[in-house]
């Protein structure tokens, strides 16, 4: 069976690159669905209930921090990564304490290959 | 220059998003305090139409402006503003400083040299990663003085990538811009970068 | 030696070159004794020598500049002393502080950067010298001279303050305003010197006195002063007006023209916030010096509170 992913970012060029690069590292594996930002992310993620949520931090109406701190109690066994350019130690500890991972932006294939990585280390 | 694209302004927006966000790191550390920055807007219009813009809420208060040339396969002036107060504020908050002070002493000076400098340069790298192109730039240069003065170009009708950016440090919030001014034929060359770039990703 | 490299060598300042691995392409002589060491750092892989660099400031401005071309400047107000730069002899040895600029070059196809340092001590001594001294002439404009106590435009700004914050938490607000009794006739019988000192001894005595309730006393001009009481309402602003007074009483300050008592004393107005009507701070201090008018025109050496705002327009 098919895994899904849920790629959460205000840009949608982001959201494209991403796509992309997900499936240039591991094409067929993995389902990919959309959300443009928090709000939209926790619903699709309730309703959909996904393998693995890559999350922008800084969006409109709802940013990835409030968004993991609602879906990581509800869905226990999502990997969650949150993306940012914005590397600063107060952010990564923010992650930690939420229990959510944490890569640097910007995207590029070598951000796929990590993401998947932690997917699959979290799902041995 | 054609008008860009939605796609096309929301991956400049992307590649400005990811320069302020690496630039808030830099600063952060430099600093040792949270520091977060992000692009609510990017604009692309002529330089009037950014004096139109800018001048209501500026007035006749001055802006700080860190400027630096810049040499690639798009050419000009990119440059890092914010009205005098915000700028004071800055440098009050990053260097510690005490004292309500009304004018920028040389230490302040060169610091904010510096702020603007951290924040062009990664815009610089940026793009030069994301665009796949290689830029040179000159030192950076601090002018304060009115909307007027910093932006009076000779030709008004040259295009300016023009970019609001909210900074916020100990929990205060400050507005800022950053504008490149770019030089005949470099608007064509960046629309045709970004084209590329789009396409490497669709 | 050519001119260049002997320019190079006698300027008082630092010039480094790097090349992509970062070893000293070329050092002035300068920055090398700078670096407080015998050793000669040419050719030396700079990093490796100085491990504590590693991840610096210094060492990423040196990476962009070498790998993405970009220029960097490192000002001293962010950046101390980036590089272990000493200046003076012996036990005057010590660490300056540095301006540094790092500019890409390219020769022959290799990448190469150049440092520029600057040792801005002198400066940086200098502008510190200034903050102290407009840090002090800041402090004398809050401060009224003869008493040490903070004066009128403080006790503006801190009025202003106190009354946003009552109105936003919807808390009280009291202000108490007094004045020395026939002060002006106790210039004219004792002197304006023995004036100045009565006035020194009544706002010494009540600053120690509030500064345990956390209440700042203020001097409004020539005799009269002011108490600001955040939180509290009119009984415990009388309450302490009334205390007030009668320390002032038993300091038993000789004033042989005062129509009142044999002693000094003074006259207190207590007016409290409304919070039922918007407050603007010029109508509080007015009737809080409302209120002491009518405790001079009751016969002094007395407390008097302001009616309630809404009792007083009806």
């Amino acid at each position: 069976m098919s895994k899904t992913v849920l790629v959460v970012d205000d840009s949608r060029v982001s959201r494209m690159m991403l796509s992309k690069m997900i499936n240039m590292v591991a094409s067929g594996d993995w389902q990919i669905t959309e959300a443009e930002d928090g709000q939209q992310a926790v619903e699709k993620a309730t309703a959909e209930t996904p393998d693995l949520i890559v999350m922008d931090i800084n969006m409109p109406v709802m940013d990835g921090f409030e968004a993991v701190e609602i879906l990581r109690p509800q869905l226990p066994d999502t990997t969650m990564i949150l993306l940012s350019a914005n590397i600063q130690s107060s952010s990564q500890a923010r992650a930690e304490e939420l229990g959510v991972h944490f890569i640097a932006k910007p995207i590029t294939p070598a951000v796929a290959e990590k993401a998947l990585a932690i997917w699959s280390r979290e799902n041995e | 220059m054609n008008d860009l694209t939605v796609l096309e302004l929301d991956a400049l927006a992307e590649i400005f998003n990811i320069s302020v966000g690496r630039s808030a790191s830099a600063l952060s550390e430099l600093t040792q305090e949270p520091v977060t920055m992000s692009v609510p807007v990017v604009h692309v219009m002529p330089i009037h139409r950014v004096i139109e813009l800018l001048s209501p809420g500026i007035g006749a208060e001055r802006l700080t402006c860190v400027s630096q040339m810049f040499n690639g396969s798009f050419s000009g002036e990119a440059m890092l503003m914010f009205p005098e107060n915000s700028s004071l504020e800055i440098v009050r908050l990053m260097l510690g400083s005490q004292v309500p002070i009304e004018q920028l002493s040389e230490i302040e000076q060169d610091a904010l040299n510096e702020i603007g400098n951290i924040i062009l340069n990664a815009c610089f790298s940026t793009i030069a990663d994301m665009l796949q192109d290689t830029f040179s730039c000159d030192l950076p240069e601090l002018t304060v003085a009115s909307v007027d003065e910093i932006l009076q170009k000779p030709e008004s009708e040259q295009t300016v990538l023009f970019i609001q950016i909210q900074l916020a440090l100990e929990s205060q919030n400050l507005e800022g811009y950053l504008a490149f001014i770019m030089g005949s034929g470099s608007e064509a060359n960046l629309q045709q970068a970004l084209r590329g770039f789009l396409e490497g990703v669709q | 030696m050519q001119l260049f490299e002997r320019a190079l060598s006698v300027l008082q300042s630092g010039v480094m070159i790097l090349d992509e691995e970062y070893r000293v392409h070329f050092i002035n002589r300068w920055l090398n004794k700078a670096f407080d060491t015998s050793e000669d750092l040419q050719d030396k892989a700079l990093f490796d020598h100085y491990p504590e660099l590693v991840g610096s400031r210094i060492h990423q401005a040196a990476m962009q500049a070498l790998t993405s071309g970009l220029p960097s400047l490192l000002s001293p107000g962010l950046n101390r002393s980036p590089l272990p730069l000493f200046r003076g002899q012996g036990a005057r040895r010590e660490r300056f502080s540095q301006s540094i600029r790092v500019q890409p070059m390219m020769s022959d196809d290799k990448c190469f950067c150049l440092i520029e340092v600057q040792d801005v001590s002198s400066m940086v001594r200098r502008e510190a010298l200034l903050n102290k001294q407009a840090e002090k002439l800041n402090q004398m404009a809050l401060t009224d001279e003869l008493t040490g106590i903070a004066n009128r435009r403080h006790f503006n700004m801190m009025l202003e303050r106190e009354l946003r914050r009552s109105e936003l938490q919807g808390t009280p607000l009291s202000l108490v305003f007094f004045d020395i009794d026939f002060f002006k006739q106790y210039n004219d019988h004792l002197g304006h010197q023995a004036g100045d000192k009565c006035l020194v001894a009544v706002s010494d005595y009540l600053r120690t006195q509030l500064q345990s309730y956390g209440y700042q006393v203020a001097r409004y001009g020539g005799e009269e002063f002011c108490i600001i009481l955040p939180g509290q309402a009119a009984d415990v602003a009388e309450h302490l007006a009334e205390r007030c007074r009668n320390e002032i009483e038993s300091l038993k300050l000789k004033h042989p023209s005062s129509s009142v008592a044999p002693v000094v004393t003074a006259s207190f107005g207590v007016a409290t916030r409304s919070d039922t009507q918007p407050e603007t701070q010029t109508g509080l201090i007015l009737r809080a010096d409302n209120a002491l008018y009518r405790a001079k025109l009751a016969g002094r050496n007395r407390v008097v509170v302001a009616e309630r705002q809404d009792k007083e327009l009806s």
